[in-house]
């Protein structure tokens, strides 16, 4: 199951490999209010299964630490701009579109791209969040 | 208790292309560990064979197996491990461990890859798979992650770009005089400064390269200060170099998670755990092979080692003290970035290091002068998995 952005809830059958929610999507615990992003088989902190997760869409976060990677796997964009940001506690890294972050900045994502070849799904990317947005 | 000793190594010369096949690199190697160690190919027990790619890039399958043959010692017990970049020295521990528990008497444990196999987007994907899906979804590379972390470390400690290429330079000097090394050839820090970029800040000569090689130890026990006292004592010129302590721990998986960029949890809990068990400190260690696949790493986990504090490893690298005549030199042999990272041996090839360091067996230009302990830090991935080895001559 892919694709599906107004999902709010993933039951057991929808996860595992290729079952990866939308790129501004992390889970949440409805048992222990535990938030992470990388998909993972049961809460990091309670142990809850799957049919205790939820998943949400991410508003804004700060950009920790950037990159411009030059040398890419072939499918993948060359430069390949990255942010890892940390959304009130959600910790990520993903693909930058726009202007080029700092570290600090206030990031959100945005827009449908395509992240590495083969990819049947268009996903959003990080872009920096102007002042007064 | 009996010592767990390493009585001989050896290992062929890393190279960005070796003709030989990946059962033949290995077999090489295990030919001169078993010589140097003076023992038979009949005396060996067991069999540890180290490869992270072998199948991914269409090596040898069942590569423990087909070594034993190749080797002519069927009969022997005999595994494959791995563990991604780290796999050398997870099969170092896991010998280690066979004869420590006393299952195997004469342990031989081979690290070995062939990375121009494939060509050069097959292995950077092949790498790159060990990454959490979510990670491969957004092109994350092995790169990618060291040079987020090297902007961090150069922003939070105002750190210049000069700092990450005086440990490229340093180590590349180290190489020169290293006869298995992949690159035995000086490049000064403009050098490195100008070279292109691969992931801002990171340039080509912040990252290793990729490798064809194997590196080969025996692994044994000596029984004599149990059995006999200290007239049965060789003098401690004669005596193998030891294992003094060995350790690992796992990290994060994805790289994100961590709360820190510039923390590399695995590295430091993995080398608490060595000096613990060795009952000494950083202090204490006169040489050190440290797992710089990129240079951001060997200042961080010397930092997370606790031989620097957070934030001064770098200054430390610029002012010459992990330089050969330093107070603690690193990466003797060059490292990962000048001797080379074919993936499954990198981790037997820092011990074959450091046992050469510590029998004092090497050229006067590349011998750590009087060094009777030395650690090795071999990495996987970006720090999903730490593994430490501590040894004493």
């Amino acid at each position: 199951m892919s694709g599906d952005d107004s999902r709010s809830e993933t039951g057991a059958d929808d996860r595992g490999h290729d079952g990866d929610p939308p790129a501004d999507h992390a889970f949440g615990c409805r048992e222990c209010g535990r938030r992470w992003y990388y998909t993972k088989p049961q809460c990091p902190d309670c142990g809850s299964d799957p049919s205790a997760h939820t998943t949400e869409q991410l508003g804004e976060g700060t950009a920790q630490a950037v990159t411009r990677v030059e040398v890419t796997p072939g499918d993948v964009r060359s430069p390949n701009r990255l942010a890892l940001a940390d959304f009130d506690g959600v910790r990520l890294i993903a693909q930058v579109t726009g202007d080029d972050p700092a570290a600090g900045d206030r990031v959100a994502f945005a827009g449908s791209f395509t992240l590495r070849g083969g990819d049947d799904e268009r996903q959003p990317r990080l872009r920096v969040v102007e002042d007064g947005e | 208790m009996a010592q767990i000793t390493l009585p001989g190594v050896g290992m062929t010369r890393f190279s960005s292309a070796d003709d030989r096949s990946l059962v033949d690199l290995a077999a090489t190697a295990c030919r001169r560990a078993v010589g140097d160690a003076g023992v038979e190919r009949g005396d060996v027990t067991s069999l540890h064979v180290g490869t992270a790619l072998a199948e991914a890039l269409g090596q040898q399958s069942g590569l423990a197996n087909a070594l034993a043959g190749a080797l002519g010692v069927e009969g022997v017990a005999a595994d494959r491990v791995e563990n991604t970049s780290a796999t050398g020295a997870t099969a170092v521990h896991r010998g280690i461990e066979a004869v420590a528990s006393g299952a195997s008497d004469v342990a031989l444990v081979v690290g070995a890859e062939r990375m121009s196999a494939a060509d050069t987007s097959a292995v950077t994907d092949a790498i790159s798979r060990l990454t959490h899906t979510r990670e491969y979804a957004q092109g994350l590379t092995l790169p990618s992650f060291g040079g987020l972390a090297a902007g961090a470390y150069l922003d939070r400690y105002d750190a210049p770009r000069e700092a990450l290429a005086a440990v490229a330079a340093k180590n590349h000097r180290n190489a020169v005089a290293n006869e298995v090394a992949q690159f035995r050839r000086e490049v000064s820090v403009e050098e490195a400064l100008g070279s292109p970029v691969v992931a801002e800040p990171l340039r080509l000569y912040d990252c290793c390269p990729m490798s064809d090689g194997a590196a080969a130890v025996i692994v044994t026990r000596d029984d004599r200060d149990e059995v006999g006292g200290g007239d049965r004592r060789d003098s401690d010129d004669d005596r193998p170099v030891r294992v003094a302590a060995h350790a690992s721990a796992t990290g994060t998986h994805p790289v994100a998670e961590r709360p820190d960029p510039l923390a590399i949890e695995s590295v430091r809990v993995a080398g608490e755990r060595l000096f613990d068990a060795a009952g000494v400190g950083p202090d204490d260690v006169d040489v050190a092979c440290i797992h710089d696949a990129f240079t951001v790493l060997e200042l961080i986990e010397l930092e997370e080692l606790g031989f620097h504090e957070s934030g001064t490893a770098w200054r430390a690298t610029m002012e010459g003290e992990t330089a050969m005549d330093g107070a603690l030199p690193v990466n003797p042999g060059g490292g990962l970035k000048a001797r080379g990272h074919p993936l499954g041996a990198t981790g037997v090839s820092q011990i074959v290091e450091l046992v050469w360091q510590l029998r004092g067996d090497l050229p006067d230009e590349r011998r750590v002068d009087g060094a009777t302990r030395g650690l090795a830090v071999n990495v996987a991935g970006f720090g999903n998995n730490s593994v430490c080895t501590m040894l004493e001559a």
